[in-house]
């Protein structure tokens, strides 16, 4: 199929011809116009234009579209062989949703109980909010050196892209950018996504010094929100940690995440090995260094959670004092485009910079304007938080499908109240 | 009748919020864990071995 590379997963999100009803739903969330079929005839998914993103899938009032990737035997059988280390990397947004799944309401947090029922299954875990803030100090020192560079007339010390700089850990904006705007790629992060750094770090770091166990022995499993991250996961170049053993003499070649669950797929796992959710024993895994985390790391997940975290290091390492007020509102909220100036004291040369930072969300309709003016030169940002799903990724087509969430109108364009 | 659709995103963007306020450390510089694998392994941000793990690059998909 044209656009996408040999080993990529495609074909993610399929609608049930059995169970569309025609009502357009699925439309009116389509970012990237990949849905056909009229109005009352049965819609079907263009598969060189969808970017996997699932909101057609949460929001479509039959349940008639499914995500077609299901490994949770595979991870079952995988967490069965005791030869095996079978990590997981917990996204953010499944410790606030995935409690809908046993009847808990949206927004309970359950950490605690999401580590211990993953331990009772047999996971290891590396908390993808730990990866987050791996993240924040990889992009974040990026960032850095574009603003030293570009703004204080630093030489630079790495070969730097332009600015604005993009955030480069939503795999639908990616997908999206490489598929219709291929000339804003200079200015994404090349930064990893938060749970592509874990896979890598996981089968590098976490075999030699965590767990003491042979990479190739080990099976990263992504639980994330996202269905978009399956097919991230896929990405062919997604291979370092075998690169970095083969550079030492091994030669065993695999990806550095092995497969991606869903919060939906989770929660069916938990119930196939009759794990009760609700009855699971807390466990807080404080002895787990790659379960730490800073509240920067797990606010990823909102819109504006990443720009935040951000602020909050690059504030620092400019300056060389904390944020004043941790909590920066102004990229808060369902907003679909949020804009802040943060004025940064650098504590080298006594200059004050205004970092023009936005935040966008939905990109349906609001991501495409800011990168046109970009690629128009006209962009009075330096730094752009991009997320593909309205909200966030806590609403990313991998989540429960919550009835809160289904409204229809008859014919109309479903309404969102942040329009 | 418009249900608010927003309300179960909003109540899970509380969630995590509170739990921001809540964490022991509240900015990704002080996560102990995570300097301490700068310390032993990776060396600081954006070093050759950061690179090239943590970094990538990205595909012009119009020509493929």
């Amino acid at each position: 199929m044209s656009g996408f590379q040999a080993t990529e997963l495609t074909n993610i999100i399929e609608i049930d011809r059995n169970k569309c009803k025609g009502c357009d739903s699925c439309k009116a969330f389509c970012p990237t116009g990949a849905i056909n079929g009229k109005y009352g005839a049965i819609h079907s998914i263009d598969q060189e234009h969808c970017i996997f993103c699932g909101q057609c899938l949460i929001n479509c009032p039959f349940g008639s579209i499914s995500d077609t990737v299901d490994t949770v035997d595979v991870v079952i059988e995988k967490l069965r062989n005791k030869t095996i280390t079978v990590v997981a990397v917990t996204a953010p947004s499944v410790r606030v949703a995935i409690g809908e799944e046993f009847g808990l309401e949206p927004g309970t947090l359950t950490t605690e109980k999401l580590y211990g029922a993953l331990k009772q299954a047999g996971f290891k875990v590396l908390d993808a909010n730990f990866a987050a803030d791996h993240t924040i100090l990889e992009e974040g020192s990026e960032l850095v050196a574009k603003i030293r560079h570009y703004l204080l007339q630093e030489p630079a010390q790495h070969q730097l892209g332009p600015l604005p700089q993009f955030t480069s850990c939503c795999p639908g904006w990616v997908l999206f950018a490489e598929l219709n705007c291929p000339q804003i790629l200079p200015h994404l992060s090349s930064a990893k996504s938060p749970i592509q750094m874990a896979g890598a770090l996981a089968k590098t770091y976490g075999a030699r010094q965590i767990w003491q166990v042979q990479p190739e022995m080990m099976y990263v499993v992504s639980i994330a929100p996202c269905t978009a991250k399956k097919f991230e996961a896929s990405r062919p170049e997604f291979v370092s940690a075998a690169r970095y053993w083969r550079q030492q003499g091994h030669s065993a070649v695999y990806p550095d995440v092995d497969t991606v669950l869903t919060t939906r797929d989770l929660a069916r796992l938990l119930k196939k090995l009759n794990i009760d959710f609700n009855r699971v024993e807390p466990f807080a895994d404080a002895d787990n260094p790659l379960a730490q985390y800073s509240g920067a790391g797990t606010i990823f997940g909102n819109t504006g959670g990443v720009m935040e975290a951000a602020l909050r290091t690059a504030y620092y390492v400019i300056s060389g004092e904390e944020l004043p007020v941790l909590e920066y509102t102004p990229v808060r909220g369902l907003e679909g485009l949020k804009e802040a100036a943060v004025a940064i004291r650098d504590a080298g040369t006594g200059q004050t910079i205004r970092l023009k930072v936005a935040v966008v969300h939905g990109t349906k309709d609001h991501v495409r304007p800011v990168v046109e003016q970009v690629i128009a030169g006209r962009s009075p940002y330096h730094f752009i938080e991009v997320m593909n799903c309205p909200g966030g990724c806590i609403n990313g087509g991998g989540q429960p499908i919550n009835p809160m969430g289904t409204s229809w109108l008859g014919k109309f364009k479903a309404l969102l109240p942040w329009h | 009748l418009v249900q608010d659709r927003s309300k179960y995103i909003k109540l899970r963007a509380r969630g995590l919020y509170r739990d921001d306020v809540q964490a022991a450390v509240r900015q990704s510089h002080h996560n102990p864990g995570l300097q301490a694998m700068y310390k032993s392994f990776a060396g600081q941000p954006l070093s050759q071995l950061a690179e090239q793990l943590f970094h990538t690059g990205y595909i012009d998909r119009t020509g493929l």
